[in-house]
């Protein structure tokens, strides 16, 4: 009962703080839209070929805009002494570290979910594949949170942390990448799409159960 | 009911202190002495169980803490060097956090009350930003308040930045949960005077 207190806690700060101060969150939206609008414009006004890589275009910008949100996710809350409170709480750390790294999906991957149908529209998809593409998103931004947890606290403290985070998390992106745009793109061409998605699940849930374990054991050396 | 045995912290490159051994009952006031940098802070984080010591052990209760440090926890209240307070966040919203980190429970209206008693009424719905650092140190100790269940308080320089006026308030905290039997383990550089049925200290740098 207490634990799940100290989560709805935690998770409630991370969203009083986003309110507070929205530059944060509105700096990895607007990078979204931005990076791919740029492509959008860049290659210029053909549909089909819009249409063929556009979902690797959302996919791409939706990697690098969660790795941009990552710069801030244990570091502030080390720098304030606030990390070391939470490793002093007499709960299992993992939770906690859970419930800090929902939070940060909230404020920056779920606002990437809903943006993208537009996107979506921009880039010329039909109506199922805008669907597919934020179902797609909604199963990925959770991994790419949950994976670029683990980099941000084995970096914490680290000079350059969040390009250091980012080399290291990147190529652990691909699968999620992989599944995340091969389901849109059979969405585009009418073809299965739930095996794709159902592989998102599994990557999903193996992220689950063990990224919050490497977080908390990392944070634990990290402020040893 | 705490005790160290022969403990050894080595920060670095350095050997900061080692062999130190103390047993410290209920109702003591134990305060680490030394200068900058002979390891005052390591030594709370040794014995609050964020580092571990290079070789020894801290118990309580005749248990290692490593043991079981979920329940040491519960018997725990630390007070570090920085605030934990987050800046863009109200003195309010701070401390509802940090109570409901440390599963103190305490109703929203009682803690309005307490935060005005504690004198920082006037900065209500104002972000901690604004505040001065002893002002900021003033709402961290806040947490004192309902501290009575934790037999342990360990403070890491409580007193820096505080007037006189929360000094004396603080002091009074102190000896109160010295009275009920806790221990206070404290580092400062100043000279305040606390009354304590049973006074030890630590001197770091003649170890």
């Amino acid at each position: 009962m207490s634990l799940t207190l100290i989560v709805f806690a935690v998770v409630k700060r991370d969203m009083q703080q986003a309110v507070k101060r929205p530059s944060d969150l509105l700096t990895v939206f607007c990078f979204f839209i931005l990076s791919s609008g740029l492509f959008a414009i860049g290659i210029g006004p053909d549909p089909e070929l819009q249409k063929n890589i556009g979902v690797g275009v959302i996919w791409a910008s939706a990697l690098l805009a969660s790795i941009l949100a990552l710069g801030e996710l244990f570091s502030g809350d080390e720098r304030d002494g606030v990390l070391e409170q939470m490793l002093l709480v007499p709960e299992p750390l993992t939770v906690i570290m859970l419930a800090k790294i929902i939070g940060h999906w909230v404020v920056t991957g779920l606002p990437i979910v809903l943006v993208s149908p537009f996107l979506g529209i921009f880039f010329g998809f039909s109506t199922n594949a805008l669907l597919v593409l934020a179902s797609s998103l909604l199963l990925g931004t959770p991994i790419l949170s949950l994976l670029g947890a683990v980099g941000a606290a084995l970096t914490l403290g680290v000079r350059g942390a969040t390009a250091l985070a980012a080399l290291l998390i990147l190529p652990l992106y691909i699968p999620v990448l992989v599944f995340g745009s091969l389901a849109t793109n059979a969405a585009l061409i009418g073809t299965e799409v739930s095996s794709h998605l159902s592989l998102l699940v599994a990557l999903l849930i193996f992220a689950l159960v063990l990224a919050p374990l490497f977080v908390s054991a990392s944070l634990k050396v990290a402020l040893d | 009911m705490l005790k160290l045995v022969d403990v050894a912290c080595i920060r670095g490159q350095g050997l900061l202190f080692r062999n130190l051994s103390r047993s410290i009952n209920c109702g003591s006031l134990l305060r680490v002495h030394g200068a900058n940098g002979v390891g005052k802070t390591s030594l709370l984080r040794i014995i609050v169980g964020l580092s571990s010591p290079h070789t020894g052990q801290v118990i309580w209760k005749q248990q290692p803490i490593s043991q079981d440090m979920d329940y040491f926890r519960t018997q725990l209240l630390f007070i570090g060097h920085s605030d934990a307070l987050k800046p863009d966040l109200t003195p309010h919203e701070n401390i509802s956090f940090l109570l409901a980190l440390g599963k103190i429970r305490v109703d929203e209206d009682q803690l309005s009350q307490d935060i005005s008693r504690w004198g920082l009424g006037r900065l209500k719905g104002k972000p901690v930003y604004s505040l001065s650092k002893g002002q900021r140190r003033r709402l961290s100790l806040m947490r004192l308040l309902y501290g009575h269940n934790k037999p342990l308080w360990v403070l890491d320089e409580p007193f820096i930045g505080l007037d006189p006026k929360a000094i004396s308030v603080l002091v009074a905290l102190i000896e109160s949960h010295l009275a009920r039997k806790g221990i206070v383990i404290y580092t400062t550089h100043q000279n305040v005077d606390i009354k304590s049925p049973i006074n030890k200290i630590i001197r770091l740098d003649q170890i």
